[in-house]
């Protein structure tokens, strides 16, 4: 079968404002493919449509135009629900602050599988155990957890649904860096143990580098630079992805702030023509396309 | 400390209106024109009122009127009102804007015009009385419960319910319900205790319970005649007032709790 496990097709979502009648082109022609078993890691700055993606990926969201398919069906059909899971980012804001553990935990057993209460309890304590916390702590309410804690009974949820697809949606940009190891140790655990397909979406090349397989790269909603095989992270060319390298290397290349056009304006400029040092008259009349450069290497920008 | 109080004196009045059959010594509309106005004796526990009627057994007998009826119209307006506000709050978009204008154009009638107007209709009686009073209080819990459940619809844990599977029934009644209810009790034993008020204030207009029977604001209109003999007055006057006091009392420390508990 040629089909991949996770495929997207030039999705596109565009957020409108109805008061100020403004667009935001979250996304704009997302195509890119998985194969089950192996974790993306997408990369990229705030606001620039990570977690749109994340979320239409996981079916809550509609894309306004192209599709997403899971096993060639789609994303949005009702048996795919169970398939595809999400963690989230402030896990305080993803919990019912007035439901303990066991309950929270307790809420994908009881819409996915016919189980007795006797049942889902011994499920909810193997669950909590399987991310590093005790049987006892189902009876906790979320603020009697900390941070990595509640982000551990986060991801417990869910992996409680026996997901296919899991994803991350920055799961540890608010915790503190000793907790975020343990957590990217635990995810990386979880994800060797059930095989499962991960979609990390991250600002951290750092969590992203040790969890992940394959690596995108995301500029205002567009993805500019895909990378099947993140250990050869120095064949990076794309100015921007370069850039974030370089950052993380301590060493900040240089960067044009100024005329930075925003998404919604830039028309068919490239995305990153305002703040690339290397743009001309080209970047900002053509939008270049993601062409591969090599195998399993995708690269959009004209001049590399 | 306090709450168990409040809490002891609210459970002595209910049970005692409650058991009232048992323990009123006397029938509570059986007059004795001999023993008008009698004092405090061992007989008469409170006294007697004009027509030689016990009020000890008016009191019970009347509580049970007076709380009762309370009890429901502000049940019903509140099952009503949480419903129609969730469901407002949680559809949004026309229903909403309907629903809210709605409620807009029966707020700004006073309370007592419906009154009248449903009294004008239906005749006197407290099942007019409860309608009018219906019609107008689950508007309050209908915007407060609308208000909560766009905040908390606004919240990312109603987003993982649904990659959760759970359908929008479900998250209705396990998320936002449980979210809003702490917010929801004070203002419901307030209201309690406002509807308590109101039904005795339209009796004691003639709007409401129709004599004979006992009810404690028109016990009180009753012994508005006969400043004479305070008792009248005092002892239903002294129930409302202990009634409403500890409600709202209560009300107050259970949402902290709630809130505490969880936090």
């Amino acid at each position: 079968m040629d089909v991949s496990f996770l495929e997207l097709q030039e999705v596109c979502k565009c957020y409108r404002s109805r008061r100020k009648g403004s667009r935001t082109e979250a996304v704009q022609g997302v195509s890119l493919s998985l194969e089950r078993g192996r974790c993306l890691g997408v990369v990229g700055e705030s606001g620039c449509g990570k977690s749109t993606l994340c979320r239409m990926i996981a079916g809550i969201e509609k894309p306004d135009s192209g599709g997403i398919w899971l096993e060639g069906s789609s994303v949005r059909e009702k048996k795919n629900r169970q398939k595809i899971q999400m963690v989230f980012q402030n896990s305080l804001d993803a919990v019912n602050l007035h439901l303990n553990a066991g309950r929270i935990l307790s809420e994908p057993l009881e819409n996915f599988f016919s189980m007795g209460r006797e049942q889902r309890r011994r499920e909810t304590g193997r669950l909590l155990e399987l991310v590093g916390l005790s049987g006892e702590d189902a009876g906790k309410f979320p603020r009697q957890f900390s941070g990595g804690q509640l982000q551990r009974v986060c991801i417990a949820r869910a992996l409680a649904a026996k997901p296919e697809l899991l994803l991350l949606d920055e799961p540890l940009s608010s915790l503190d860096v000793s907790v975020q190891a343990q957590l990217l140790n635990l995810l990386a655990d979880l994800k060797r143990e059930f095989g499962l397909t991960c979609l990390l979406v991250s600002h951290d090349l750092e969590a992203v580098y040790y969890l992940a397989d394959e690596l995108a790269v995301m500029y205002g909603g567009v993805l500019v630079e895909t990378l099947s095989d993140i250990t050869a992270l120095d064949r990076l060319r794309h100015p921007y992805a370069r850039r974030l390298l370089s950052v993380h290397d301590g060493k900040a290349g240089v960067e044009r702030t100024e005329g930075n056009p925003l998404p919604g304006e830039a028309g068919r400029a490239c995305v990153y023509a305002g703040r690339c040092a290397k743009a001309d008259g080209l970047c900002f009349s053509e939008r270049p396309g993601l062409f591969g450069r090599e195998a399993g290497h995708r690269v959009a920008c004209h001049y590399i | 400390m306090k709450f168990r109080m409040y809490l002891l004196l609210l459970s002595i009045l209910v049970l005692a209106c409650l058991f009232a059959p048992v323990l009123a010594p006397c029938d509570p509309n059986l007059a004795e024109p001999t023993a008008k106005f009698a004092e405090i004796s061992r007989e008469h526990l409170l006294g007697t009122d004009y027509l030689g009627r016990d009020l000890f057994s008016r009191v019970l007998w009347g509580g049970r009127n007076t709380m009762g009826y309370a009890a429901l119209v502000a049940a019903a307006s509140a099952f009503l009102g949480v419903c129609l506000g969730m469901l407002s709050g949680f559809a949004g978009g026309l229903f909403d804007e309907c629903l809210m204008k709605g409620s807009d154009v029966l707020r700004s009638f006073p309370g007592v015009v419906v009154v009248l107007i449903v009294v004008s209709v239906r005749g006197v009686g407290i099942g007019s009385i409860c309608v009018a009073m219906l019609l107008t209080r689950w508007i309050w819990y209908a915007r407060m419960a609308r208000n909560l459940t766009r905040a908390e619809m606004g919240r990312t844990s109603i987003l993982a319910s649904r990659i959760c599977g759970s359908g929008w029934l479900k998250i209705l009644r396990r998320h936002v319900f449980t979210a809003i209810l702490p917010e929801l009790l004070p203002v419901f034993s307030i209201d309690f205790g406002s509807t308590l008020l109101a039904i005795s204030g339209y009796s004691f207009l003639g709007l409401g319970i129709l004599p004979p029977e006992a009810e404690w604001g028109m016990m009180i209109s009753d012994g508005r005649n006969y400043m004479e003999h305070p008792g009248m007055m005092f002892w239903p006057g002294l129930c409302v007032v202990l009634i409403v006091v500890s409600v709202n009392f209560l009300g107050d420390k259970l949402r902290d709790g709630l809130e505490e508990r969880r936090s």
